[in-house]
Order: structure tokens, then C-alpha cells, then sequence
């Protein structure tokens, strides 16, 4: 991979008329050719993301698509209540949030095919089934960071945080984009950023890291390997990182015991709670991880509903924060997993996984909020009207962020991949 | 015993006699040096290909084990095969590709590149100070040779792929909670150390009766049981994966989304499992003895799935179906199969992985792509290996003596302009990453260097007694450092900022470092210092503006242990280290 990984639209018409590019870029290069004609130039604020990750896949019919009406093999015994919205209703145990379902826009109709975890996990990331045409593409923090970040940011422009990855490593790569859009895994958001003080004094840091530059720079010319410029990059990220103010942002003591106590004792709130200052320093993509929803017998069910209350306090903390700061307009919100549950309960006292009709809540951002978009039967078994596929929701992310999903970028090796695949369309309800 | 009567006494090349005892006296393995300072010599002991195989050939199906079933020789089996035929074959297919594709291929490495890149690939770790400076400095035309011979006694070599295959087997981190005594990675590192044959190695982790609650030898089946209880559906999924190449894993519920395999075939394979069970509530040693369905070879597939509910019987996954005798235990079927001299995949696969070690990319990619159709990038040369690795009873040091002597191995890693973008014709050796144990032991082998060539010995015989710095916990550390699956790419950097911040302002990696230490105290110039640094990390000698650029640092800090301490701080952080050129 080259120093510059990417090329600017105007370079790639400029070189291609100069036949520097092969032949082999025919079909797909008149496109991008015209595109470059007329580069949209942004004009609006930047929009950041905070992703509330349900890892597992929590069942629609426990928090967002509620049956009350229905046999208690459907709805376990849960009922529903009103929230400030007029006609819906949201599980017993989000009362919290049911006070700000005016900013949301609640989606009944996710219809999604993959029902595995690591397939659906990345499938949700990233709009693409994982292997699809061979290519690791990056999830949409990364996407995020690449499209709606200011290189010049010293910090990351997309952080992970919440209870810590093992399996769910697909996050830690940005995929085809390399590593200047690898997220920033910050596990427990209690915890200051360690080892950001150079112990020598950050005068003897600096003089150390003008003579391994000089070093690096032969190395590099020598070497022009991947993996090479992979850690020339982090390196230089990492070294931003310590000499910016803004990684105050990590410290959570900054903040006042109201606000934390609102955002509530658990490391959920406390993720909520990062993700709002993050985002507010200029960090493009906060992705909060909570585990685990994968609940297919009685034990595990228990404890998803144990989580609740923290789910609902910290969620709602964070849309009243952002509101009252001015910040939720210019801030999505997205409560999801990576697929719904079963609709009746099975015979283990649990929900198996479930990708035919699902739920996933958007909040803020801009959208039209106080919004029901689909809806499903009886018992959330199938989708009856308006069903909405992965593509299409990528889309929908995508362009209330202010990211163009048909835009093609040149991965290694010159070929091109649209941010989103071909014929999504992004849900028109959601915008004003 | 066989070995030491067999032991030809020839004139060991010097540098290799003192690196071996350099190795000796920093690793304390007296019995160890006296054999690998005699097989450094490069001649070997002349055993018969299958003299130790042939002994546990023909196992009676199972009896219970005293826990000692693997009592072979202490000493490591060495092939009368001549690896440099095979080798020139390599590269001569190799070459032809390249000349199809009209690339150029790179030059050969020089020393210093070749030293420290098969010093990691075999042991794991990078060179000594001694042994550098002793490679670097020797003059003999055969040194490379000796060198890879040299390293394959290593009992490093060993270690390093017993933690390898720990991983492959078991993928998932060490879970926190209480620390356990680890029996399993030493007792693989003694098999790959004694080079035993791979069929049998594979063969016991199959089929053994030991206790696998307590036995490392049943790692391979306690791993792919719930709660100590063997589960057919696992072990299948982790033999396909691990020994025949093959993905079967989504196939357990459905037809496979993307490979052929249906969801009949691989409970077809999970039924030479099923009727393995532990022989009591209280004993863990595993058996097929009076189990539920003593005639039965098949299993009925679970409740998911198009096939659900249905009984399948045991069936290879090339569809043929075994031989079956009462007096045989169905794994012991298995495990014969898989290891039989004609079985397509096993040999394939095994050399494969050998292959991806070494190169950094498999011939066939991924390592676990032996699909129904897959194609390898060079078909010739992985059906070669294959049939010599068969040939010499699977002998996997001999495969790696072969590989680390090609040309193709050998040349470096710097592309030329013409061969760039080639990642997979070997016109130039890809870049490999340091694995985090990799990194851990290096850094603590660089920090705790002590720069001499030949120790001076009190009269007890054991070195001067030295302050060494842990750097860390080592498991801790490589949690922390450890990136996607067990299997991802061996080029692909996967650290991110709050690993990098860690190398960068850890205590440990900033102060106190024995190395630094050693040279501000002693009486050497500042030229020798630097160059010592250099050796002690990147394993070679300075240019002239390297050590400029670092001379300038150290002098206007007055040459103090910290400003020692800071430039080796300077080549710990760069790529150069932290990669495997």
C-alpha cells in the first residue's frame, strides 16, 4: 500500500487520462471519472455517531416492539407502558426512556437474514456479509472516522468502549480503510487513558522521538511494507494522543457527581457518559458495547432483564444530556444488537435468535423523531409492513450522518467498494 | 541409548560452538547443549527414518495408560533425507512462476536480515548478542546452514511451537481467574523438540486414554468437551479445522453458506466420536468401552437444521466409509485415516502451515481454505512437500530445514519497484509482525542483554549472578497485546494506540533496563556502545548515520545510564524491531 492509501477523485481522473491507470479499471472508472466532475463539498456541521451496541441481540419483544395483548409464551409476562409519545408503547421496564421517546424513531421492521453472531455482528457494522467478494471491510465507526473525521484531530475519531472484546474483534480492524481509522478500544470507561505520561519528561520524549523518526524514514524507503507504515501511523497517533489536552475527555472525575449519578453507577452509564464527552471534544464515532442479550434459557434471560434499568437510565441520561447541551440534533443515537429473538419464548425458559423481525431505535441526529417505522404481527414473528433491510438501515445511517453511501473508495490493489452496497435505499420516514 | 554411540565427532564450526555454549550457559540446558553442540555439526544423527514410529505403530485398540504412554527416546529424531534437493526443487518452481509473471525477483538478504528473520521463525525469539556478533563476524560459507540446524535444536524452537499449537487448539484467551500450572505447552514443546512424527503426535491428541482433566496429552479432547464430557460436534469442527484444513463449522446447523459441505457430512464426521465417553463420574481418562451404543457407528443429529432429528453414520469426509471392527474404537478409525499416508489433506495441510509460518502466507490461503476446491498458489511445490513429508514419517524439522534453505526464503524482504505489489509469487519475503509472546520475549531478551561473547565462569561453572528486569506479567501482556483470531494474517499489524502507549511510557520499557546500565558503567567507546546496541536489538551492526543519529543523542546527555536507557528506547520503538524483516 502506498503512502497515500487513497486518491482523491480528481487524482484518479487526472492519472487515468494520463494512462497511468491498467486497462483493467474500464467498467467502473467512467463512473468515478464523472463523479469527479462535481466533488460535493460538505457545508454543514459534522454530525458524531454514539452507537449503543446490544451485543447478543436483545428481543424486540422485551424492550421496543412490546405485545402485551399477546399469551405470556410470547411477552413473558412483561407488559407495556405509554411513553410521551401518543399510541406507542415500549416495555414495562424502560420507564426512563419512555419520557423521550418524542426524539426517537423506533424501527419494528429490521428484517436482516443472518443469524449468527460474528456473521451478523459484521453484517450490522458494515452492510456487508462477512467474506463477501474477500475483502475485510471496515465497520461503520471506521467508515465514520474516514469520512467525517478531520485528519488533523489528535484524537481517534472513533472509540469502542464498554465491557471488553474478545470475539468481537472485527471492531479493532478498519478493514480496507488501514489503521489511521482503527478504533480506539477503551474497555472500562472508569479508567483514565493509561500510559499517556512519558517517564523521562515529555522533553527527553521528544528528543527520542525526532531521532527515531530519522531511523523510521530509511526503514520506510527500504521497506515499503504494509506493516511498517501500519505502525508509523498508530505510532504518530499514539504520540498526538499524549501531547492533546483533549484525552482529558477519558477522565470521568472532570465530570460533576450529579451528572455521573445521573448517567447511573454501572459501566454502561459510565460509557454513556464517555461517549457524550468524547463526542463533544470532536470524536466522530462512539460505539458503547453491553453485553450480553444471547438469551436463549431462563439464567441468561434473567440476567438480560437485570440489565435493563441500567440500559434504560444511562440511555435516556445521555438524550437528556445531549439535549440540554444543544448537541442532539447534531447527534444520532442508535440503540441496537445484531438481531432480535424469538418470538415465543422456548422450552428452556429463553429466546434463540431471531433476524426475520427485529427492532432498532434511532434518536436525535436530526431525524423526525416520535416515529414508529414498521410493524409486525401479533407475536413480533414477522414483518406486515415495512420491512427494512440491512442495506437500506446502513444507508439510512449513512446519509443522517451526512456520509454519501454511494461513494466509492479505492481499497488495495484499485479496486472499489461503495460504502454502501448497490440498491440500498436509505428509509425516507426518518427525515424531515 | 542409541543416540550418543551413533554420534559422529567432527570439528564444529566455531561460531557455532560458541553460541551453543553461549546458549548453554544463558539457558542452563547442560544436557540439551552437549547433544545440539554435537548435531550442530550439521551431520546429524543417523537414525533410521521410522525407527521410533515403527515402536507405537501398530497400537492395540485402547488399554488404560499409566499416564507414561509417550516414553521415546529423550533424544530428537533426525532425518537421513538431504534437505537441499528438495529445496532446489522448490525454488526452480518457484522461479518459473515467477518468470510466467514477468517479475523480478529480489535479491538475496543479507546476513543480518537472514540471521534475525529465521532466528524468530524457529525459536521465537530474537538472536543473542553473541550469537549475532558470532554469525555476523564468521567467515564459513556454510554458516546459514548451520545456522537453521542449529536453531531446530534450540529447545526454544520447541516452546515456540507448543504455544502455537495451544493456541490453535484452544483459540479463546486464558480466561482471569485462578492461574493454573501449564503442563500442556511444555509437554508440546517436548514432542516438537524430540521431533517426534506428526501422525503420531496428531494420533495421541485423538485418541489417547490418558486423564484429561490432568494429562497434557489430552488437551486436544478436553478442549472440545463440556464440562470434561467429549462432544462430538466439537471435536469435529477442531479435527477438520486443525488437521484436515477444512471449515466445517457452520455446516453443524445447516448446509454451509458458502463451502459445499452439508450438514449430513459433518455430523457424518462427529459420529466417529459418539460413542466417546469419560469412563466414570470421577475418572476423566476417555474411552469407547461399554458406551451407550456399543454396535452403532453414528450419531443423531440435533434439533437444528434441515436434517434434524435424522441418524447419520460415521463416514471420512471424502465420503468413504470406514472399516469398522469391534475390537478397534471408532476415534482410532478416525485417527488412522487422517493420518494415513494417502489421506489428501493431512500432509497438505500440516506442510501448509509450516509454509505460512515461514513465508508469512500460506499456499493456500486460508489456512483453513482446503475446501472441496481450493487452489494453491503453487501447486507443484505444496503437492512436493507433501509427498516429502510423508516420505520422511512427517517429519516437520525437516520440512522447515527444506523451507529455510530455499532461495525463495532466503532473499529479502525489500521489493524492488518492479516486484511491489507481488504478495504472493515470493519475488521478495513478506514482512511478518512480531506475535505478542514473540514481542514479550524479545523485549525482555533486549533489555536484559549482557554483551559479552564468552562468560567468565566462577568456579562453581554458573555465570556471575546478574540483575534481571521483568517487564511484565508475560500472559498479561500478551492478553494485552493480542489482537483478532489466533489465525489472523502473520503480516497484518494489528496493535492499536493503547498498545503503542504502552511500548512508548511503560516504567519498565523507560528505566532501569541492566543493558543500559551495563554500558554506561563499563569501560568501552562510545562507537562500541552504540554498535552493542544495535546487536543486542536489531540484531546487526549500525550504518554510519544510525550511529550518528543515536551518538548525538547519548552525548549531550553526558552518556549516563538514562541517556543509554533512552537510545535503546529509540530502537525498541522502531519498526524494525517490532516487525520480522
Amino acid at each position: 500500500m502506498s503512502q497515500s492509501s487513497q486518491l482523491s477523485r480528481r487524482e484518479w481522473a487526472r492519472l487515468s487520462a494520463a494512462g497511468v491507470l491498467g486497462g483493467s479499471m474500464s467498467g467502473w472508472f467512467g463512473h468515478l471519472a464523472a463523479q469527479a466532475a462535481d466533488t460535493p463539498a460538505p457545508t454543514r456541521k459534522p454530525k458524531s455517531c454514539i452507537l449503543l451496541w446490544m451485543d447478543g441481540g436483545p428481543s424486540q419483544t422485551d424492550t421496543f416492539d412490546p405485545k402485551s395483548e399477546a399469551s405470556s409464551d410470547v411477552n413473558g409476562g412483561l407488559s407495556a407502558i405509554d411513553t410521551n409519545v401518543p399510541g406507542l408503547q415500549i416495555c414495562e421496564k424502560f420507564p426512563s426512556l419512555a419520557k423521550i421517546m418524542n426524539h426517537a424513531a423506533v424501527l419494528r421492521g429490521m428484517s436482516t437474514e443472518e443469524a449468527d453472531h460474528e456473521r451478523a455482528r459484521i453484517y450490522m457494522h458494515t452492510g456487508y456479509k462477512p467474506g463477501f467478494g474477500g475483502i475485510n471491510y471496515p465497520p461503520l465507526g471506521s467508515i465514520a472516522s474516514a469520512e467525517l473525521g478531520d485528519p488533523e484531530f489528535p484524537l481517534p475519531n472513533f472509540v469502542v468502549t464498554g465491557t471488553p472484546l474478545n470475539k468481537h474483534d472485527f471492531l479493532t480492524s478498519a478493514g480496507y480503510l488501514g489503521p489511521r481509522h482503527q478504533a480506539l478500544v477503551h474497555a472500562d470507561p472508569a479508567q483514565p487513558l493509561a500510559n499517556l505520561q512519558p517517564p523521562t519528561g515529555a522533553d527527553d520524549f521528544d528528543a527520542r522521538a525526532s531521532v527515531l523518526a530519522r531511523l523510521e524514514r530509511d526503514f520506510e524507503r527500504s521497506y515499503k511494507a504494509t506493516a511498517a507504515e501500519a505502525h508509523r501511523t498508530t505510532f504518530a497517533r499514539a504520540v498526538q494522543l499524549m501531547r492533546s489536552d483533549r484525552c482529558r475527555a477519558f477522565d470521568l472525575s472532570q465530570e460533576p457527581a450529579a451528572t455521573r449519578a445521573a448517567y447511573g453507577d454501572s459501566r454502561f452509564g459510565r460509557g454513556c457518559l464517555l461517549a457524550r464527552r468524547l463526542v463533544e471534544v470532536g470524536v466522530r464515532f462512539v460505539e458503547v458495547y453491553l453485553q450480553n442479550w444471547d438469551t436463549h434459557e431462563k439464567k441468561s434471560a434473567d440476567a438480560a432483564l437485570a440489565l435493563m434499568p441500567e440500559v434504560d437510565q444511562g440511555t435516556a441520561a445521555l438524550v437528556n444530556d445531549l439535549a440540554q447541551r444543544g448537541m442532539l440534533d447534531d447527534t444520532l443515537v442508535v440503540w441496537m444488537g445484531e438481531f432480535g429473538r424469538s418470538p415465543r419464548i422456548n422450552r428452556n425458559g429463553g429466546r434463540d435468535h431471531y433476524a426475520t423481525a427485529w427492532s432498532s431505535v434511532l434518536i436525535g441526529g436530526g431525524i423526525r423523531g416520535g416515529q414508529v417505522i414498521g410493524k409486525t404481527d401479533a407475536s413480533a414473528a414477522k414483518v406486515i409492513d415495512r420491512p427494512i433491510v440491512a442495506i437500506d438501515f446502513i444507508a439510512s445511517l449513512c446519509k443522517i450522518l451526512g456520509i454519501d453511501y454511494e461513494r466509492q473508495i479505492n481499497t488495495t490493489g484499485g479496486r472499489p467498494i461503495r460504502i454502501v452496497n448497490t440498491g440500498a435505499k436509505p428509509i425516507d420516514e426518518l427525515f424531515g | 541409548m542409541l543416540a550418543n554411540e551413533q554420534i559422529e565427532a567432527q570439528r564444529i564450526p566455531e561460531w557455532a560452538a560458541e553460541a551453543t555454549i553461549v546458549l548453554r550457559r544463558q539457558r542452563g540446558h547442560w544436557i540439551f547443549a552437549a547433544i545440539s553442540a554435537a548435531i550442530a555439526v550439521g551431520v546429524g544423527v543417523w537414525l533410521p527414518d521410522r525407527s521410533i514410529v515403527a515402536a507405537e505403530d501398530k497400537k492395540p485398540a485402547e488399554s488404560k495408560p499409566s499416564g507414561k504412554e509417550n516414553k521415546a527416546s529423550r533424544v530428537r529424531r533426525m532425518s537421513s533425507r538431504d534437505p537441499l534437493p528438495i529445496a532446489a526443487e522448490i525454488d526452480r518452481e518457484i522461479d518459473l512462476r515467477l518468470a510466467e509473471a514477468k517479475l523480478v525477483a529480489s535479491p538475496p538478504s543479507d546476513d543480518a536480515e537472514f540471521l534475525r528473520r529465521v532466528t524468530i521463525d524457529i525459536t521465537g525469539q530474537i538472536p543473542t548478542y553473541a550469537a549475532a556478533r558470532a554469525f555476523l563476524d564468521s567467515t564459513d560459507t556454510d554458516k546459514r546452514r548451520a545456522l537453521i540446524d542449529v536453531l531446530l535444536a534450540d529447545p526454544a524452537y520447541g516452546r515456540r511451537f507448543g504455544a502455537a499449537w495451544k493456541r490453535l487448539i484452544q483459540p479463546k484467551p486464558a480466561s482471569s481467574g485462578k492461574p493454573q500450572i501449564d503442563k500442556v505447552t511444555p509437554w508440546l514443546a517436548e514432542q516438537f523438540n524430540q521431533n517426534r512424527g506428526w501422525n503420531e503426535v496428531v494420533r495421541e491428541l485423538l485418541t489417547t486414554g490418558a486423564d484429561i482433566s490432568r494429562e497434557p496429552q489430552g488437551y486436544f479432547l478436553a478442549v472440545n468437551s463440556e464440562s470434561l464430557d467429549p462432544k462430538p460436534n466439537l471435536l469435529a469442527a477442531s479435527t477438520a479445522r486443525l488437521f484436515l484444513g477444512v471449515q466445517l463449522g457452520c455446516a453443524e446447523c445447516h448446509n454451509h453458506p458458502f463451502a459445499e459441505w452439508k450438514q449430513t457430512e459433518f455430523w457424518n464426521l462427529a459420529a466417529f466420536f459418539s460413542r466417546l465417553h469419560k469412563r466414570s463420574k470421577s475418572d476423566y481418562s476417555l474411552t469407547e468401552e461399554s458406551s451407550e451404543s456399543p454396535t452403532a457407528a453414528e450419531i443423531k443429529i440435533g434439533d437444528v437444521g434441515q436434517a434434524a432429528g435424522m441418524t447419520v453414520p460415521a463416514r471420512f469426509l471424502d465420503g468413504g466409509d470406514p472399516k469398522l471392527d469391534a475390537a478397534v474404537p471408532l476415534r482410532n478409525v478416525l485417527a488412522d485415516w487422517i493420518t494415513a499416508d494417502d489421506n489428501p489433506y493431512f500432509a497438505r495441510v500440516a506442510v501448509n502451515r509450516l509454509w505460512a509460518q515461514m513465508f508469512g502466507r500460506g499456499l493456500v490461503e486460508p489456512l483453513d481454505g482446503f475446501q472441496p476446491h481450493y487452489v494453491p498458489s503453487h501447486p507443484a511445490v505444496l503437492d512436493r512437500l507433501a509427498a516429502e513429508f510423508t516420505a520422511s514419517g512427517y517429519d516437520l524439522q525437516h520440512i522447515i530445514r527444506i523451507l529455510c534453505n530455499t532461495r525463495a526464503y532466503q532473499r529479502t524482504s525489500r521489493p524492488l519497484s518492479e516486484n511491489e505489489n507481488d504478495a504472493v509469487l515470493l519475488s521478495h519475503v513478506a514482512v511478518k509482525v512480531l506475535s505478542p509472546e514473540v514481542l514479550f520475549d524479545s523485549l525482555t531478551m533486549a533489555v536484559n542483554c549482557y554483551p559479552v561473547t564468552t562468560v567468565s565462569v566462577g568456579k562453581t561453572g554458573k555465570p556471575p549472578q546478574r540483575e534481571v528486569l521483568v517487564i511484565g506479567s508475560r500472559d498479561e501482556f500478551v492478553n494485552f497485546f493480542s489482537g483478532p483470531a489466533a489465525e489472523s494474517s502473520a503480516n497484518e499489524y494489528a496493535h492499536g494506540i493503547p498498545q503503542l502507549l504502552r511500548l512508548m511510557n511503560a516504567e519498565a520499557l523507560n528505566v532501569g533496563a541492566p543493558l543500559a546500565k551495563t554500558l554506561a558503567e563499563r569501560n568501552a567507546t562510545l562507537q562500541e556502545n552504540i554498535d552493542t546496541l544495535y546487536l543486542a536489538t536489531l540484531s546487526r551492526r549500525p550504518t554510519d548515520a544510525e550511529r550518528d543519529a543515536l551518538a548525538g543523542y547519548i552525548v549531550t546527555r553526558q552518556g549516563t545510564e538514562q541517556a543509554y536507557a533512552g537510545a535503546l528506547w529509540i530502537l525498541l520503538n522502531t519498526s524494525e524491531f517490532v516487525l520480522n524483516r
